[in-house]
């Protein structure tokens, strides 16, 4: 493809799609205000933005699964009135969305060929040929996955996988990705940016959807920043860098996105202690001989890829999974029983990383979400004091800045970020010693993330002890004291940084990656 | 109130008005429902016949009551109608065959509810057993037992002072079936909207790893949950038992489905975690003023149970659509 300098739009014939002044309103609210983008064959676009900023609508307007109010769509050159997921699918648009949609209890290739399997003359379905036809296309995309395992058994990484190959087919021409990464590690992340290289070399046209600027600055070639249903920005990879890509999106400096914190005292009292942790379960890592120490007032980051056992070593603890033997010393007292409950009593509590499943009820409100842990302490014999009821709700909103009308909204219509504050919200309220914080700020805009980064170190300075696992290093570098690795079950090191204070990322990468324990 | 002026605070307005309706909608069907029959025929709208539907549903929402709190967790109880018959034979034979005095042989009744209901619970929540399996289960044995009793025979020769309950009136004019109901519904009111507990049926609804985590004894809570709704299925049996004047072991067999019914036309969710408990009273009320209302416009009864249908599934359809 030839490019000539300075040239933003590309050679007209290279253009696959073209959506030209969309518009679209969900009741009151403007989601779309007359956007216009284009899609270049073998191209990746980088689309950009906060949560909210109509990222999202305008894909589902591209895959013919939301309808715009105003404005036209041309798809190589043809202009196209009514779309539909079928349609859209016929013209090879498709998209991989940020919940994976593979059917649990069904092979590989029987999810690549759902719907459109491959049959004999008799018309039963052909499952040879759909299996060595699956294998084919895994391999195309060199992914080693057995097309005869069934999906429960595969991991989250290997599942994404499977979803981008179950969309990629010959008539593929445009591929739409919703933050791919967000539950991918970097060695993963470099596979898909392999498989995408592969796909533009096929001609297909990619949009990735993503919060990880420096993922986007690797794999994209343009890039579209959009903020408050509107596009923002326009360019190409080489014209831009990280903090200008924030800048845009935010439409305001946010100062320094990482602060290095004030390390704080390697040595004080021990707050928590593991010590021996075994725990093995069929189909999931074995964890080995785990011993942490987390002392007073201190932020621990836990690092590790997915897979490495990281959240099975809480899990554990909180009696999720068994365990073949560990002692649990928590502010100096022994448990001997292992469960939520216990932890919750004991000033422990968790932030799982399954914000769906594990952190909040989507269908009830703020309040309700906010007091959940915390009746309680706000009732007598059963029965809730609705002032105090009222007041810690309202007290959270306020202390965390959630936005929102009233305590009563519905979770399910907060944004990402504000959902997350709420789950904090509901921890903090409890006033534990020990909080854990399971990837706090997975899949939430630049914005709410420093916002949340603060509040941490906020916790830690007024007191609180803080575990945070989160597979972002930057993340950790930004407010861990400490930072421990995992790798497949067992701690591979641990590191306070060097004399400077700076934690070095080459090194906790190499733990994580090849391991070798640090004697 | 402090006001904040972002694109989210419109949309959470606009929300909250769709959701007024989702909440309150079967409310305003019914005042519909209730204009359009008494300009339909002078005779719905008399105090005998008001008094007349609501002691019909008081039964329908006592069960419904109980149901709900069981549904709002995300779970289910297609035992509530053979309990009713069971209590019945029970409540009928200690009174006639064992000659206890009427007020200990309903604690005895309704302590079997609570017993069954624990027993319920117990099984479901303890081993992590589908709700639908285990009380599809203990229905059938319920009705076993009841049939065992008196070898299916009904039990007669009830005293009056016993019969009362189901026919008898207080307060001038009020059927006891009616002010039992009531009492029920502000307790179980009170239960769901003010009490832990309450709050905590919502939250193992909305997910029960959510609730878990928040330190909620999942065991306790549900077998707690399915205590009190065999226990409203016990006082309807009891009362049902008063009414007919006999234990029969073979009633109830509907008094399940519709509860099931009353309490999805009352807007709480078959997959649990949302809904207005008092939704389910509503929604039993709906049902039995609409029977009423087909009674006296001359509608056969064969005729209703179509009618019947065609608004469960319409209703079905709206909080489907709305929710979309």
């Amino acid at each position: 493809m030839y490019l000539r300098e300075g040239q933003h739009t590309l050679d007209d014939s290279m253009c696959i799609a073209e959506m030209s002044n969309v518009s679209k309103r969900f009741g009151g609210v403007v989601a779309l205000k007359e956007v216009s983008i284009r899609l270049m064959c073998g191209r990746a676009l980088g689309l950009l933005g906060e949560n909210g900023a109509g990222k999202s609508t305008l894909m589902k307007i591209l895959s013919g699964s939301v309808s715009p109010d105003s404005g036209e769509m041309f798809i190589e050159g043809r202009k196209l009135n009514v779309s539909s997921p079928k349609i859209a699918h016929q013209l090879g648009i498709q998209i991989v969305q940020q919940e994976l949609s593979l059917l649990q209890h069904m092979t590989v290739s029987e999810n690549i060929f759902l719907g459109r399997e491959i049959k004999t003359q008799t018309g039963l379905i052909d499952k040879k040929k759909c299996d060595a036809e699956a294998r084919k296309l895994l391999d195309s995309i060199s992914v080693d996955i057995p097309v005869s395992a069934r999906v429960i058994d595969l991991s989250t990484a290997q599942r994404q996988l499977v979803e981008i190959a179950k969309n990629i087919t010959d008539e593929l021409k445009i591929l739409i990705l919703d933050e791919p990464t967000s539950s991918l590690t970097d060695n993963e992340v470099q596979h898909l940016k392999a498989i995408l290289e592969t796909l533009k070399k096929r001609n297909v046209a990619i949009v990735f959807i993503s919060h990880k600027l420096n993922e986007i600055k690797d794999m994209c070639d343009d890039i579209v920043i959009m903020r408050d249903g509107e596009i923002a920005h326009v360019c190409r990879i080489e014209e831009i860098d990280i903090d200008t890509m924030v800048h845009h999106m935010v439409g305001r400096e946010v100062e320094d996105t990482y602060i290095p914190p004030e390390r704080g005292p390697d040595t004080g009292e021990i707050m928590f202690e593991i010590k021996g942790l075994n725990s093995k379960v069929h189909g999931e890592v074995e964890l080995k001989d785990i011993n942490i120490v987390v002392r007073k007032g201190e932020i621990v980051g836990m690092f590790g890829l997915i897979g490495s056992g990281r959240t099975e070593i809480v899990r554990t603890i909180f009696g999720l999974r068994p365990c073949q033997g560990m002692t649990l010393t928590i502010d100096g007292e022994q448990i001997t029983k292992y469960n939520p409950r216990t932890m919750l009593k004991k000033g422990v509590c968790w932030i799982s990383e399954d914000r769906r499943n594990e952190g909040l009820c989507l269908g009830m409100s703020i309040q309700n979400n906010i007091c959940l842990p915390n009746f309680n302490k706000i009732s007598k014999a059963g029965i809730i004091n609705s002032r105090g009821y009222n007041s810690i709700a309202d007290e959270y909103i306020e202390k965390l800045s959630i936005k929102t009308q009233n305590r009563t909204t519905l979770a399910r219509n907060l944004s990402g970020g504000n959902q997350q504050k709420v789950v904090l919200a509901k921890w903090m309220a409890m006033q534990p010693k020990v909080m854990i914080m399971d990837e706090p700020t997975r899949g939430i805009d630049v914005g709410s993330k420093s916002e949340i980064h603060e509040l941490i170190r906020t916790l830690r300075n007024n007191g609180m002890t803080i575990m945070v696992i989160s597979s972002e290093l930057p993340e950790l570098f930004s407010i861990a004291d400490r930072i421990i690795v995992i790798k497949d079950g067992i701690v591979t090191g641990e590191t306070s940084g060097n004399e400077n204070g700076v934690l070095p990322s080459e090194y906790i990468m190499k733990l994580a990656t090849i391991g070798g324990r640090d004697q | 109130m402090k006001s904040v002026l972002n694109i989210g605070g419109n949309k959470d307005k606009h929300i909250d008005s769709s959701t007024h309706l989702l909440r309150f909608g079967i409310l305003y069907l019914l005042i519909l429902l209730i204009l359009f029959s008494s300009l339909v025929s002078d005779k719905f709208l008399t105090v005998g016949n008001c008094i007349n539907v609501l002691r019909q549903a008081s039964m329908t929402i006592m069960i419904a009551l109980g149901m709900g709190m069981v549904i709002i967790t995300g779970g289910i109880d297609l035992s509530v109608g053979s309990l009713a018959a069971l209590v019945g034979v029970f409540v009928s034979g200690a009174i006639t065959k064992w000659e206890w005095s009427v007020a200990l042989a309903i604690l005895f009744a309704l302590f079997i509810g609570v017993v069954f209901g624990c027993l319920n619970g117990f099984i479901i929540s303890k081993f992590n057993i589908s709700p639908m399996i285990i009380t599809l289960a203990t229905m059938s044995a319920a009705r076993g037992v009841a049939m065992l009793y008196n070898n299916g025979a009904q039990i007669v020769g009830l005293p009056p002072n016993f019969t009362f309950i189901g026919r008898g009136y207080i307060l001038g004019g009020i059927p006891i079936p009616v002010a039992i109901m009531l009492a029920l519904a502000l307790v179980i009111w009170f239960i769901m909207t003010k009490t832990l507990f309450g709050k905590y049926l919502y939250a193992i609804g909305g997910g029960e790893d959510i609730a878990r985590l928040a330190g909620i004894n999942l065991i306790k809570t549900k077998i707690m949950c399915y205590a009190i709704c065999s226990l409203c299925a016990a006082i309807a049996g009891v009362v049902y038992c008063a009414r007919l004047n006999m234990g029969d072991p073979t009633i109830g067999s509907d008094f399940a489905m519709d509860a099931i019914a009353s309490v999805v036309l009352g807007g709480i969710s078959l997959y649990g975690g949302s809904g207005k408990i008092l939704g389910a009273v509503v929604g039993a009320l709906f049902i039995a003023v609409l029977a009423n209302a087909l009674n006296i416009i001359g509608v056969s009864s064969f005729w209703q149970l179509v009618v019947k249908a065609i608004v469960l599934i319409i209703a079905a359809l709206i909080y489907s659509e709305r929710k979309n």
